[in-house]
């Protein structure tokens, strides 16, 4: 099989699981009535436009009672609301993945627009900024200490590391971000207590990404802080594996310099491992994100799930949970490539 | 086997976070049995629900022994209760101390007369407080309604809600104060300049140039039936003599205490935690010999669907499952098993491939043991100890699944747990305005509990090491 081919393979196993995760929700949806729900408030708004167009051009009450009944009962018929769920499945998929699923109830976008797609496209790339730095400040630390550390194992700091990602484990981000809201932003004043922006937000350029850089400094100290921990121990246990294997002791006898051993001989080796041990995190960090964002107001799609919940939303709900299978289907494969990129053995 | 465990046991017990895990397990038992066997669960998360049942006490209050620690000392907020009064013949009265000592009044005085049966006339309750100077007022006069027609005694009164009066701000005690007032330390006030200051502070204060200062020592709050004919039982009087801290663990912004909300946590999060992965890991354990042991058809369809569900983002799945299907906990509890088992079926699966190919396994088919009975006495022995483990190490991540969905509005209402005290006090913005008592300590206990199971699996690690076993098997 060559590379494309095996990428096509992966793209396509991927989309399994991205239609079969909106498969089960629609289902659900369907099945538990909220569907009814949230194609009949979808109507309702439509039904509402219509009146206020029409009611300038026809007069007599009765007429226009007349007209909007019969538009209701049109738009009815074409949303599939007569007809049970399950016939409606296929439209109602296709509705999610076009985010097609009309206005949202209370949340907005920036500009005031209540359209599920506008606002979701508005809050994607925030939740994306502050994951993937986070993700990428976790595995840098990550993979520098715990390659350090592996070259002397049984060290007190070996220990203290090992045990702090134990405990790391028991502690919820959420908690943490609260907790850190309590210390830097409320006793020490530090950082602002959330937002993307302080308001006003500054007008030049770079003062503004320096005050978003300002704002996300706690929410990424947290997803960072919580996920560290294992990601050290993990890159440890992997290098120092790889480290006492026979062909790194040939190499060290052969006389190679330190630095060249662990570079060519352990890392190259260490690599494919780390990086499925990122892959495999990556699920947990989006969930932890959801969290973080709440705690600390990021204007993102966990902070919107948080908003849904409590407005018990439908609609947007179930558009985010697609959102979110979209994003990690994404963000996995192109820690595919990666991989592939990193470990010879795939390409031959 | 016995030999075996205690063995094991003392493995375990000679690492310290096998000890301390241990212990911390103890801890949080004990007080879980406490909470169920001796306070009365279900009428307390009942009340924990109700705001009428804490509108008496001090909103947002910190804990009272914040006094040690501070320079301003904050007035406690004090509770006389007395219970089963009967007023008959001679004893028409009951007496209650209040020990005044602090330099600011109390917030408010609140009187509650909870389940009255009278038999004759209906009696009418006096409540008079005499003021450690010996001077005394009479705070509430509380009328109980005479007989419906058709009723018989004993006549039941304030059965459903106690009568509560809030007394600190009653016209008629301000009148009484003002009267006392000028009267006895010609001082005139109206009671209109009586209720606008705060009736406390002239109840509890003596004059002191055209105002008050605070008068210490003891309060005697003396309730009289009167008029009443026959006899009088009263469940419970109580008098809240509200201050600014409360309790051991403070209130929430309904006023209810804390502490109550944080015992009650105890016994649901481990509950669970622990159930949920019993189940979790029994099933998810029995679908991984299944699969291991039998291969073929029936381990590709196992793993293709434990791999698939091991690619799905939990969190969104589940908010969107338990917000579809009501925030009831067997509803969480099957959600967590639903989408927990993929992990522990692969990682059983590859062990139990390791242990087929070993001798005794291959004697045993030699001899011809059936494919059920080497499953079950040959290789399931072999894994029930990583099956245990696994179960200690799984508990605290539906603990801390359990208080994330309680945190975003998921948790079931009607059991009070730590992640909902937590989202409370997120949405009333109790971070941003520092009531840390209410913040710190649900999540101290979040961590606790989850901690005590990651102890307890670092312990069993030197004891259950399945890597290990299965090379030294081999």
């Amino acid at each position: 099989m060559g590379i494309y081919a095996k990428l096509a393979f992966k793209a396509l196993s991927l989309a399994v699981v991205l239609v079969s995760v909106l498969l089960f929700v629609v289902v659900i949806f369907g099945a538990t009535g909220l569907s009814d729900r949230v194609l009949s408030s979808i109507i309702n708004e439509e039904v509402r436009l219509y009146r206020q167009a029409v009611a300038g051009q026809i007069r007599d009450p009765q007429a226009l009672e007349e007209a909007v009944t019969k538009y209701r009962i049109e738009l009815t018929r074409s949303y599939g609301l007569d007809r049970p769920w399950y016939e409606r499945l296929p439209s109602m998929l296709l509705r999610v993945i076009t985010l097609d699923l009309g206005r949202a109830r209370l949340a907005q976008t920036f500009a005031g627009s209540n359209l599920i797609s506008d606002i979701i496209m508005e809050r994607l790339p925030n939740t994306v900024i502050l994951v993937s730095t986070a993700i990428a400040i976790n595995f840098l630390i990550g993979i520098l200490l715990g390659v350090r550390i592996a070259t002397r194992p049984g060290s007190r700091l070996d220990k203290a590391t090992s045990f702090l990602s134990a405990i790391s484990y028991a502690v919820p981000t959420w908690w943490l971000g609260i907790l850190f809201i309590l210390i830097f932003a409320f006793y020490l004043k530090f950082f602002p207590y959330g937002g993307l922006y302080s308001s006003p937000p500054p007008s030049e350029p770079f003062m503004r990404a320096l005050d978003v850089v300002w704002h996300a400094t706690l929410p990424i100290s947290v997803l960072v802080i919580v996920n560290v921990g294992l990601t050290i121990y993990v890159t440890r246990t992997i290098v120092l594996n790889i480290a006492q294997e026979d062909f790194v002791q040939v190499a060290r006898v052969k006389g190679l310099p330190e630095n060249l051993v662990n570079r060519r001989y352990i890392m190259r080796v260490a690599a494919p491992p780390i990086l499925t041990n990122i892959i495999l995190g990556l699920a947990g960090s989006i969930g932890g994100a959801i969290l973080t964002e709440t705690v600390f107001t990021w204007p993102g799609m966990g902070t919107l799930f948080f908003e849904a919940i409590v407005q018990s939303d439908e609609a947007l709900i179930l558009s985010l949970v697609y959102m979110f299978t979209l994003v990690y289907v994404v963000a996995r494969f192109i820690l595919e490539i990666l991989y592939m990129i990193v470990d010879p053995r795939v390409r031959v | 086997m016995s030999i075996k465990l205690e063995g094991g046991f003392k493995i375990f017990l000679s690492t310290w976070t096998g000890r301390a895990g241990l212990a911390l397990l103890i801890i949080l038992t004990g007080v879980s049995l406490y909470t169920i066997t001796v306070l009365p669960i279900a009428e307390i998360s009942s009340q924990w629900n109700d705001p009428q049942h804490w509108v008496d006490f001090p909103k947002s209050a910190p804990p009272v022994w914040v006094n040690i620690f501070s320079e301003k000392k904050l007035l406690e907020t004090v509770t006389l209760t007395a219970s089963g009064v009967q007023f008959s013949g001679n004893s028409k009265s009951i007496d209650m101390l209040y020990d005044y000592r602090g330099d600011s009044y109390p917030a408010y005085i609140t009187l509650s007369v909870e389940k009255l049966r009278y038999t004759g006339t209906p009696p009418v309750l006096v409540l008079t407080i005499v003021r450690p100077d010996g001077y005394s007022v009479e705070a509430a006069r509380l009328v109980v309604p005479p007989p419906r027609p058709g009723e018989s005694p004993p006549i039941q009164r304030f059965e459903q809600a106690p009568e509560r009066v809030l007394i600190s701000s009653s016209d008629e005690f301000a009148r009484n104060l003002a009267q006392l007032y000028g009267d006895r330390f010609d001082m005139p006030v109206s009671p209109y300049r009586i209720i606008q200051e705060g009736l406390q502070r002239y109840l509890m204060g003596s004059p002191r140039g055209g105002s008050t200062i605070p008068l210490n020592g003891v309060y005697r709050f003396t309730l009289t039936a009167i008029q009443g004919t026959g006899e009088t039982r009263i469940e419970r009087v109580r008098i809240l003599i509200g201050g600014e801290a409360y309790g051991m663990m403070g209130t929430d912004v309904i006023g209810r205490d804390l502490a109550t909300g944080l015992l009650l946590g105890f016994p649901i999060s481990l509950f669970i935690g622990v159930i949920t992965s019993v189940i979790v890991t029994g099933i998810g354990a029995t679908l991984g010999l299944v699969s291991g042991y039998m291969g073929g058809k029936i381990d590709n369809t196992i793993q293709r669907l434990a791999d698939f569900m091991n690619n799905i983002p939990l969190l969104p799945i589940l908010i969107f499952l338990v917000f579809s299907f009501g925030a009831k906990l067997w509803i969480i509890i099957f959600a967590f098993v639903a989408f927990g088992w993929p992990g522990l079926t692969i990682v059983t699966r590859s062990i139990v491939l390791q242990l087929r190919e070993t001798q005794f396994i291959e004697s045993a088919r030699a001899v011809g043991a059936s494919r059920l009975r080497i499953l079950a006495r040959h290789i399931f022995p072999h894994i029930a100890p990583f099956i245990i483990a696994q179960i200690i190490f799984f508990t605290p991540s539906f603990i801390l699944l359990e208080a994330a969905l309680s945190f975003l509005g998921l948790g079931d209402p009607s059991l009070p747990t730590w992640g909902q005290i937590l989202e409370l006090g997120f949405r009333s913005a109790a971070v941003y305005l520092g009531y840390w008592w209410w913040i710190l300590p649900p999540g101290i206990l979040i961590i606790i509990t989850s901690l005590t199971f990651v102890m307890i699996s670092l312990g069993l690690e030197p004891v259950v090491n399945p890597r290990v076993r299965g090379r030294t098997r081999a």
